[in-house]
């Protein structure tokens, strides 16, 4: 039963560690600065 | 510390995923400092979070099995060693996602499974994976291929070692995020911490063993071929333990061979002087036990285990239930109670197969003198003339003799993992608290 528990935990860090891998490559490569739609309008002001 | 890992082992659960979680998502968060590389993509960035997170498992599977001390004390080898087997796989399946991302979002990267014209960094990614998939094969499998323990346990070390060995090699030569200074010193500072660890369990543990070393007393015939291993400390003072734990036992060889078995004592814990190890022919090692000669000479790496009643004093009682051979830590257990006059109530649930089959039955009914002990035996194949417990131990059995008050008392289950399980999730239907349920498998590895 305990193990059963433990296979639910380690699918829980699975999750984690999978979201965590997806948050670093969309924060590798979310819109910089100079790109930003909104930071670009005001410069062209 | 240890009243908070006996008060809170949810707590402390929590705090060693954490850890294990911080170390693991280290190398991204210090990739994080930098800016990605040029032309990389999400699906890249992905694939090359998925490999180094898989490989960074991989280098912590070292300390998982490398019997700390600090780690181990928290939950008893099996559960790390169950945690090992479990977490090996995401490692695994992580390590295989991570090329075929590659391979979908950038066909142009199937080139490199072409061993011959790839290059080196492709080469040792691939010889890693290999390594990887022998490793699983032949670890899921050892029974079922007939691969005998020792040779697998070497054949085990070594191709974990070339595993991570290959994987760092590939990490470091892709050249990715190798410009960045401090992705070559994390890399390299988990690959020493890896071979530290490795030094550490073939070398220095051996080592100090061969300063602590043992004889052969004798070795007493037990009931239903089990021997007990009699053995004395030679030019030191002997292993101190509590009830209940085990060591891992290295016979007639050197400690540097890494040939040891890992078994439960079975005396007393206040006599660390002469220690016994109560062990059934079940192997082609446990078969040659009784042909031991006193004088043979001995090491012990431990103790281990988290499976005692000593970190439970404040306990009203304990109950142990123990199947087979499952009897030996609760033998030392008992012994020890005797020893130190505990005043506790102790209920022990023992089943065996036949009358004739209960290992320390006589020692059982002395012991009944020294200590508010009551032995209830469960006889699959009970004699004719037989009044007591038959058949197995189930729900409605332990329900007759476990306490209305269940969390007043500490159940301890040693046993085939089939009686385990059953007697675990029995004990759950009857409300006992899960925390105070302690299970051991005598047969961990």
């Amino acid at each position: 039963m305990r193990y059963s528990l433990m296979l639910q935990v380690v699918s829980l860090m699975a999750v984690i560690l999978v979201g965590a891998s997806g948050l670093f490559a969309w924060l590798q490569n979310r819109p910089t600065a100079n790109q930003s739609p909104i930071l670009e309008s005001e410069v062209s002001h | 510390m240890k009243s908070v890992l006996t008060r809170s082992p949810v707590a402390i659960a929590i705090a060693w995923i954490g850890l294990y979680l911080a170390i693991t998502l280290f190398p991204l968060f210090v990739l994080l400092l930098y800016g990605a590389p040029t032309g990389s993509t999400f699906w890249v960035d992905f694939s090359v979070a998925l490999g180094f997170v898989g490989l960074a498992m991989l280098a912590l599977q070292f300390a998982l099995t490398a019997r700390i001390n600090l780690i181990e004390s928290s939950y008893g080898i099996d559960i790390i060693l169950q945690f090992h087997r479990y977490i090996s796989l995401i490692a695994f399946a992580l390590v295989i996602i991570h090329p075929l991302i590659l391979f979908i979002t950038k066909p142009e990267t199937l080139g490199l499974l072409n061993i011959i014209e790839a290059p080196w960094r492709a080469k040792l990614a691939v010889s890693s994976v290999l390594a990887l998939i022998i490793l699983i094969v032949t670890a899921i499998g050892r029974k079922k291929l007939n691969i005998p323990y020792e040779p697998w346990r070497i054949a085990h070390g070594v191709l974990a070692v070339l595993a991570v060995a290959f994987g760092l090699g590939h990490a470091l030569g892709v050249s990715n995020y190798l410009g960045l200074f401090w992705k070559g010193v994390l890399w390299s500072a988990i690959a020493l911490f890896a071979l530290w660890l490795l030094v550490y369990v073939r070398l220095v543990k051996p080592w100090m063993m061969t300063r602590h070393p043992y004889l052969v007393e004798e070795v007493i015939p037990q009931r239903n071929k089990v021997w007990t291993l009699v053995l004395r400390p030679r030019g030191h003072q002997g292993m101190h333990f509590q009830p209940g734990q085990f060591a891992w036992i290295t016979l007639a060889i050197s400690p540097f061979r890494m040939r040891e078995h890992p078994f439960s004592m079975s005396s007393s814990a206040d006599n660390p002087e002469r220690l016994e190890f109560s062990i059934k022919e079940v192997g082609d090692f446990t078969s040659t036990i009784q042909d031991v000669q006193p004088g043979t000479k001995a090491f012990l790496d431990g103790p281990y285990g988290v499976f005692t009643i000593d970190r439970y004093w404040d306990s009203a009682g304990f109950i142990l239930i123990a199947g087979g051979i499952g009897i030996t830590p609760m033998m030392s257990m008992l012994v020890t109670a005797a020893d130190r006059q505990d005043d506790r109530s102790f209920i022990l649930i023992y089943a065996n197969k036949t009358w004739e089959d209960i290992t320390f039955r006589e020692e059982l009914e002395e012991l009944k003198q020294r200590l508010d002990l009551s032995v209830i035996h469960v006889l699959r194949e009970p004699p004719e003339d037989w009044s007591g417990e038959t058949g197995y131990v189930d729900r409605e059995l332990l329900e007759r003799y476990i306490p209305i008050h269940r969390g007043s008392r500490q159940y301890f289950i040693c046993a085939a993992p089939v009686m385990m399980d059953a007697v675990e999730i029995a004990l759950h239907e009857l409300d006992v608290p899960i925390t105070h349920v302690h299970i051991e498998h005598f047969n961990i590895v």
